[in-house]
């Protein structure tokens, strides 16, 4: 996705001085930038809290920012280094897992920044809608993983077995997936 | 669902797996692309919830999708005031390339100087000129208008937000209007329905007469009024006292009623509260049931829920109440169209294909909201405005239209020939966002730039030249300054090319310019008596300034411009934006008119015509 008008000419003004024009890239690529965060990490308070270290390094170091890149792939750059060290934190605590998502998360890189990279916000916000067209059932198990409660805690909620948690969320993802491409078309 | 997709989800969203499951499945993510893909595309759409579920106010909009609250996370605009706050406070130099980190005398001294230069030249600039260079007329007044930009104001410690109000009448110092930041104090609701939403997770519903005090983000004082209160899992613990007792949520939801002439009631509607009052011991009061508090302590009563205003009442009363002003504003605007020396009236008030809501199709209708209609009695189809790029969107009232701008093409382009000794221009405007320093509400378009669009052997272009050609005025502008916060008025004087005009300037201080404002919909207007030479500036009815206009020339309109600049895509770039001029917002009508509108005339459109 190219930058728009608005993210140059902030950041033209951000380097001519003005930093108040900062909050036009923060308004501009905040919900991308939490999502891509949102997709690896578990709590949002950690996500927000990463987000707002990449704007403030973007920031500090925009005057390294090579103009010929694209400013979202040049901040989703420095989120995936937040996120390096941020696993590293946390991986003194909990070094299995966390190696094991420095591992997926070296695999998937490529891949999970093209798809942000081509994110639009349009696209995300959309979702709301698409949400609330979910069959009931769905929109439970939907919400109850924001809410950050176990497969297994549902299951029994639902009496149902955990597979069917996992599926009924894997069908409801599909289903919003298909509603946010017919909302953008 | 491939199961090794489902282990590989577990392990990433912190489920326990075995390592020695793992390991097969990290080969073949390594290994097999679209297995590869269909994990990258779960984890995306997770986290794309996971970001737009907790962007105020999309999270409660959640809360009424998923018909549950869900306890609330930094919203964008806090992460937005949270990173511009670190900014600030940084101590490290803005990030401008530095030529050289040597120390040289020479240059700390030419930096001393150049630094007193720019002090002097910004005081100088301010109080001078503006950023165009040329010297605006002075405002004769600039009376303190309701919302005005004023620096002095005190910041108040918000603890809660005022987000609807149905036919409110309040009592007292403070009057709040919806969206108004609340902070500690009294309030006094005389009659009409407000609801509040506390920092907390909690909303109260509230229906007048009332009196309270609102004491913290999760404790209110009630010594009057009927009140439903639903509170979130972060909002847990909200207590309500009141004269007999105190009432503390532990569930969701419930009602109470204070009266200062008869005993106090509390109805459950969902989970419970605790009931504390002077030497009793604590109540719990399940969903469905209620209580009277009299002198010997609390009695049952009947569960009668539909006695305390409920969000689908108040939404109710609030289509009510906006289909009555909507009827209200009609009438002024069909009133309005039959005025002779209104010139154009775009309501917006037509269906998409144009045709008018209160009156049957047109036959020829306005091709998919393409061409607006000017409403004026006897006008000519000629006035008929060419929607460029603009979005349809709801106006003042949700059976009103209006048109919404977001692109930076978007605009409205029409026609008013002739030349006019008196002229009011009135819009109603919501303003999204200043999207950079002007934003232009109407301007007029050369001839020579509209002839990129239009046939040059059109008899309108052929005259707009000829008015042009025998008078000193070339285009009349009104804007909006962002870095000086005021509105402009600017006529532009000159015979040659257009650098070569000079402008007379009129500004007035707006508090459009304030973003507190933006999102509301507000009326601006602007009076110029070329006669006597007098310019006046309105916002929502009251006069915010005048000016004097130095030349006694009719105003030249012809091609005309809503929400826009008719800059071409060269200069633009030429510029590096810096000439950008788009409109971010929402506009629900505009008029024209060959005469002064007056004060009452000005004062009347705002009270008929505010949502």
């Amino acid at each position: 996705m190219t930058d728009s008008l608005e993210t140059k000419r902030a950041i033209d003004q951000v380097l001519a001085g003005d930093r108040g024009a900062f909050r036009h890239v923060v308004r501009e690529h905040s919900l991308v930038l939490r999502s891509y965060l949102g997709s690896q990490l578990h709590h949002s308070d950690d996500m927000d809290d990463l987000a707002q270290e990449v704007f403030l390094k973007a920031f500090r170091n925009l005057e390294k920012y090579d103009r010929q890149q694209e400013f979202r792939a040049w901040i989703l750059g420095i989120a995936r280094n937040e996120l390096l060290t941020h696993f590293r934190k946390v991986g003194r605590r909990k070094a299995n897992q966390s190696k094991f998502r420095e591992e997926v998360a070296a695999v998937i890189e490529h891949d999970l920044k093209a798809t942000f990279a081509a994110q639009s916000d349009d696209a995300i916000e959309s979702l709301l809608r698409c949400i609330s067209q979910l069959p009931e059932r769905m929109r439970h198990v939907v919400r109850s993983g924001l809410d950050g409660i176990k497969a297994d805690s549902l299951a029994t909620e639902l009496s149902t077995s955990v597979g069917a948690v996992y599926n009924l969320h894997y069908r409801a993802n599909a289903l919003l997936r298909e509603c946010v491409r017919k909302e953008i078309d | 669902m491939d199961a090794e997709l489902q282990q590989l989800l577990a392990a990433w969203l912190g489920n326990d797996v075995a390592e020695s499951a793992l390991n097969p499945i990290l080969e073949r993510l390594k290994t097999d692309i679209e297995f590869r893909g269909e994990f990258v595309q779960e984890i995306s759409t997770l986290g794309q919830l996971k970001a737009v579920q907790s962007s105020h106010p999309r999270w409660l909009e959640l809360e009424d999708v998923l018909a549950t609250p869900i306890a609330g996370e930094s919203s964008a605009e806090e992460l937005e005031s949270q990173v511009m706050n670190s900014i600030a406070n940084e101590s490290v130099s803005r990030p401008i390339a530095i030529e050289s980190p040597a120390f040289s005398f020479a240059k700390v001294v030419a930096g001393l100087a150049t630094a007193a230069a720019i002090v002097f030249c910004m005081w100088w600039w301010n109080g001078r000129t503006d950023s165009d260079g040329n010297t605006p007329n002075r405002i004769v007044r600039q009376p303190e208008t309701p919302g005005s930009n004023d620096d002095k104001t005190p910041r108040i410690n918000t603890i809660a937000v005022l987000s609807q109000s149905v036919d409110a009448n309040w009592d007292g110092d403070r009057r709040p209007a919806p969206g108004a930041s609340l902070g500690r104090g009294d309030l006094k609701l005389l009659s009409g329905t407000v609801q509040i939403d506390f920092l907390s997770g909690v909303r109260l519903l509230l229906r007048g007469p009332a009196d309270l005090e609102l004491r913290a983000v999760d404790e209110i004082l009630l010594r009057e009024g009927t009140a439903s209160c639903f509170v979130t899992e972060m909002g847990r613990g909200f207590r309500i006292a009141t004269d007999e007792m105190e009432v503390i949520d532990v569930g969701t939801a419930f009602s109470i009623d204070v009266h200062r002439d008869s005993e106090s009631e509390v109805h459950v509607l969902e989970g419970s509260v605790e009931i504390k009052s002077p030497k009793r011991e604590v109540l719990e009061l399940k969903e469905r049931h209620a209580i009277r508090m009299s002198d010997t302590g609390p009695r049952d009563v009947d569960y009668s829920p539909e006695r305390f205003p409920q969000p689908a009442s108040l939404r109710a009363k609030q289509r009510d109440h906006g289909d009555k002003r909507y009827a209200a504003w009609q009438n002024h605007a069909r009133k309005l169209n039959t005025d002779p020396a209104v010139l154009l009236h775009y309501t917006f008030d037509e269906a998409q294909d144009g045709s008018p809501t209160d009156g049957p199709p047109r036959v020829g209708s306005r091709r998919n909201g393409l061409e607006l209609l000017n409403h004026a009695s006897g006008a000519d189809s000629a006035s008929n405005g060419a929607v460029i790029g603009c979005d349809w969107a709801e106006g003042r009232w949700p059976s009103k239209s209006a048109i919404l701008y977001r692109n930076a093409d978007d605009r409205v382009l029409f026609q008013v020939p002739g030349a006019y000794e008196s002229l009011t221009f009135m819009a109603w405007i919501r303003i999204d966002a200043l999207t950079q320093p002007i934003t232009s509400l109407m301007m007029t378009e050369a001839p020579s730039r509209r002839r990129r669009f239009t046939s040059t052997e059109s008899q309108i272009a052929r005259d707009a030249v000829r008015r042009r050609s025998i008078s000193t005025v070339q285009s009349v502008r009104w804007e909006l300054n962002q870095q000086q916060s005021n509105v402009l008025l600017s006529i532009g004087h000159g015979k040659g090319p257009p650098r070569d005009w000079r402008y007379e300037k009129f500004p007035a201080p707006n508090a459009a310019t304030n973003a507190d404002l933006w999102g509301k919909w507000m009326l601006v207007g602007v009076t110029c008596d070329t006669q006597r030479h007098q310019v006046v500036h309105y916002l929502n009815g009251a006069e915010i300034g005048q000016g004097e206009l130095g030349s006694d020339a009719p105003l030249l309109l012809d091609f005309m411009e809503l929400g826009n600049f008719g800059i071409s895509t060269d200069e633009l770039e030429r510029s590096a934006g810096r000439s950008l001029r788009r409109f971010y917002g929402a506009i629900d009508e505009v008029v024209i008119a060959r005469r002064v509108f007056t004060p009452a005339e000005m004062q009347n459109t705002w009270e008929i015509g505010r949502p």
